[in-house]
């Protein structure tokens, strides 16, 4: 079985490099030197905030952008000088880009129809792509009659019409309400599996991203952060960027002591040390740590695998599930934290200004680098 | 009281929407009235309801002395006509094709100096008539070129090409470049883009464009009067020399049918428009779905 060994990947970009002129001349890097490869059946979410040069690297898989230096390989090809037309790969775009002349169905067909693929066949395959995304027996709307949603599966439809080998999509939910994008999110992932084919999917919504991605690509300043699987992004951030940007953190700077059996101590500017399980790799100097809102409670199952850190009460709100409660410790840290069921409803009896104390585990705070 | 303010406002501003209408179309309503006046000395005191004025044009029998008639009017008339149309055409086909190049070049192109062609491409707009009348036939001849149908033509060019470049800059301005990514994205080349997308997106702007330019050099008397030849005469400038002879009922006829002929011009353009629009008629779908 050939499915279980690692395929070779789609798209394999090498030490890919772009710059922008800013009307006053300047050079402006939009991809500072990236290397990324998408496996056959991967779904790849590039993420950043607008200008970190996700939809820059998109657009040059797809064509409307060359490369300054470095190269794209599509299916073992080389694509540099491969114009967008030619490439085996389609994009969802982000408002849509509905041919308003042509009805849904030329639309769907319009991929099939330049390729000269007969009218009979395209019809069938316009109604096969129109059903995959729920919306045959639409063919003779105009794209103006219909919703968001409906223009949404349309593009979809359009996109892969032609079987590309990876399909692009460009912020494609962002136009959509938070109900709408949740249930797309669902239909795009089924939608990937059933086609078998690789998603590079651009956004910067992270919590999209940890939703559908099996890989999530975080770019900044034209570098990649780091990329792996959501979990790994959310647990173990490499640097302050991605902590920061993916899901909230509380962040300690401070210098590691050891302390015993395996512990060590973090010690804080005008606070007292944060206890933490000494990182596997010798760590010397100033540091970071983080701890997310979710890893603090109130009351510790046990006491000896567990540390606190004291501060006083300064804001809390009830947002559904979770209280929503920010200290502030002695040196001035912020600590921001979000607690359920029990430990929620203990903090919500107290009074702003209080002094309460939150735990967390010693194996909780994970280290990124100062 | 406020009820009878309210009333006599409401009638003072229908008398001004009146009034309005009447200051843009009572001169032309007068001209088309007169063209049915028998009185042959003063149009201007009626006589009798006839046709002999169009007859005269259409070169058909009638009941005019010659005195009445411009002499030898119907010949003339008929080769202004034919001048006026074939300039028009002419200049309406080349200057639609440059003119809607040039605007896809500069839309979608970045070259340096480009602002300064923009503005090279406004100037013959906003250049006045005369001057540019003067400034051809001076040109004319100083190169040599004979005065005559294909001066009028490249005279008319000149400016046309602008105008169209104008209208349908504007529709390129509106155009998302995002469809002709898409089109190219899905596998289409460049040319099949430009059939299938961009034209007939731009359509109504090339088709606007057209109509206009056809209409300004059917019309325009002032540069084509400086750069018409002796045998090549347009017709506003043949009418500009009949007026000069003397105001006779026959110009009335001539002006109204002048008027019907832009009217069904008008009519063309809307036409077109409105079946440009439609192009993808909102069929109601029985099979419809509930929309989410």
């Amino acid at each position: 079985m050939k499915a279980t060994t690692p395929e070779a990947p789609v798209v394999e970009i090498r030490r890919a490099i772009k710059q922008f002129r800013t009307p006053e001349g300047q050079r402006v890097p939009a991809l500072a030197g990236i290397d990324l490869s998408v496996g056959a059946k991967e779904f790849v979410t590039l993420l950043g905030p607008s200008g970190c040069g996700k939809t820059t690297l998109l657009r040059t898989i797809s064509g409307f952008e060359a490369l300054d230096e470095g190269s794209i390989q599509i299916q073992g090809q080389e694509m540099n000088r491969v114009p967008p037309h030619a490439r085996p790969v389609n994009t969802v775009f982000q408002n849509y880009a509905l041919f308003p002349h042509l009805s849904v169905g030329e639309n769907v067909g319009y991929g099939l129809s330049v390729r000269g693929v007969p009218k009979r066949e395209r019809l069938q395959r316009v109604g096969e792509a129109l059903e995959m995304v729920g919306m045959n027996g639409l063919q003779q709307r105009s794209p103006s009659q219909l919703s968001g949603g409906q223009q949404q599966r349309v593009a979809l439809a359009r996109a892969i019409i032609n079987r590309p080998a990876l399909l692009l999509l460009d912020e494609p939910l962002s136009a959509l309400d938070r109900h709408l994008r949740q249930t797309m999110q669902r239909e795009l992932k089924s939608l990937q599996n059933e086609l078998g084919i690789a998603f590079v999917f651009v956004t910067h919504d992270q919590e999209e991203a940890l939703t559908m991605s099996d890989r999530i690509v975080v770019l900044n300043g034209g570098h990649i952060q780091q990329q792996g699987k959501p979990t790994e992004i959310y647990d173990r951030p490499v640097n302050a960027f991605v902590a920061e940007f993916i899901g909230e953190s509380n962040r300690f700077r401070g210098t590691l002591e050891p302390g015993d059996g395996g512990l060590g101590r973090l010690c804080l500017a005008g606070d007292e040390p944060l206890v933490l399980r000494r990182p596997a790799q010798s760590v010397a100097g100033e540091l970071q740590v983080m701890l997310r809102p979710e890893q603090f409670c109130v009351h510790p199952p046990s006491g000896d695998r567990y540390a606190s850190l004291k501060g006083r009460l300064t804001a809390k709100a009830f947002v559904g599930r979770d209280l929503e409660v920010i200290l502030e410790t002695r040196g001035g840290q912020p600590i921001k934290a979000a607690l359920r069921g029990h430990d929620g409803q203990t903090l919500a009896g107290r009074e702003l200004g209080d002094e309460v104390a939150l735990w967390y585990a010693i194996d909780a705070p994970h280290v990124i680098a100062a | 009281m406020k009820t009878l303010l309210i009333h006599v406002r409401k009638r003072l501003l229908t008398g001004y929407g009146l009034l309005f209408f009447a200051f843009l179309y009572a001169p032309i309503l007068l001209i088309v009235a007169y063209s049915f006046n028998s009185n042959p000395i003063n149009m201007m005191v009626w006589h009798d309801v006839t046709l002999d004025w169009y007859r005269a044009i259409f070169g058909l029998p009638h009941q005019l002395g010659d005195s009445e008639l411009y002499a030898d009017s119907t010949d003339q008339l008929l080769a202004a006509v034919r001048t006026s149309l074939t300039v028009a055409l002419t200049t309406t086909l080349f200057s639609t094709l440059v003119g809607t190049l040039t605007a896809l070049a500069v839309a979608r192109y970045r070259f340096r100096l480009q602002g300064f062609y923009r503005f090279l491409l406004f100037m013959p707009m906003v250049m006045p008539d005369i001057v540019l009348g003067i400034a051809l036939l001076i040109f004319f001849i100083s190169v040599g070129m004979p005065l005559g149908t294909g001066s009028i033509i490249i005279g008319h060019c000149t400016f046309l090409i602008s105008y169209v470049f104008i209208v349908v800059s504007a529709r390129l301005a509106g155009l998302d470049t995002r469809l002709e990514e898409a089109s190219a994205d899905l596998g289409a080349g460049p040319w099949t883009t430009f059939r299938r997308i961009t034209l007939p997106l731009i359509a109504p702007g090339v088709i606007g464009g057209a109509m206009l330019a056809f209409i300004i050099s059917m019309d325009d008397l002032v540069i084509t009067y400086f750069i018409s030849g002796v045998d090549s005469t347009t017709l506003p400038v043949f009418i500009y020399g009949l007026i000069r002879r003397g105001i006779k009922p026959e110009i009335n006829a001539i002006a109204t049918l002048l008027i019907l002929a832009s009217l069904a011009i008008a009519a063309i353009g809307l036409y077109l428009r409105n079946k440009q629009h439609s192009a993808t008629p909102a069929t109601p779908d029985k099979t419809d779905p509930a929309n989410d």
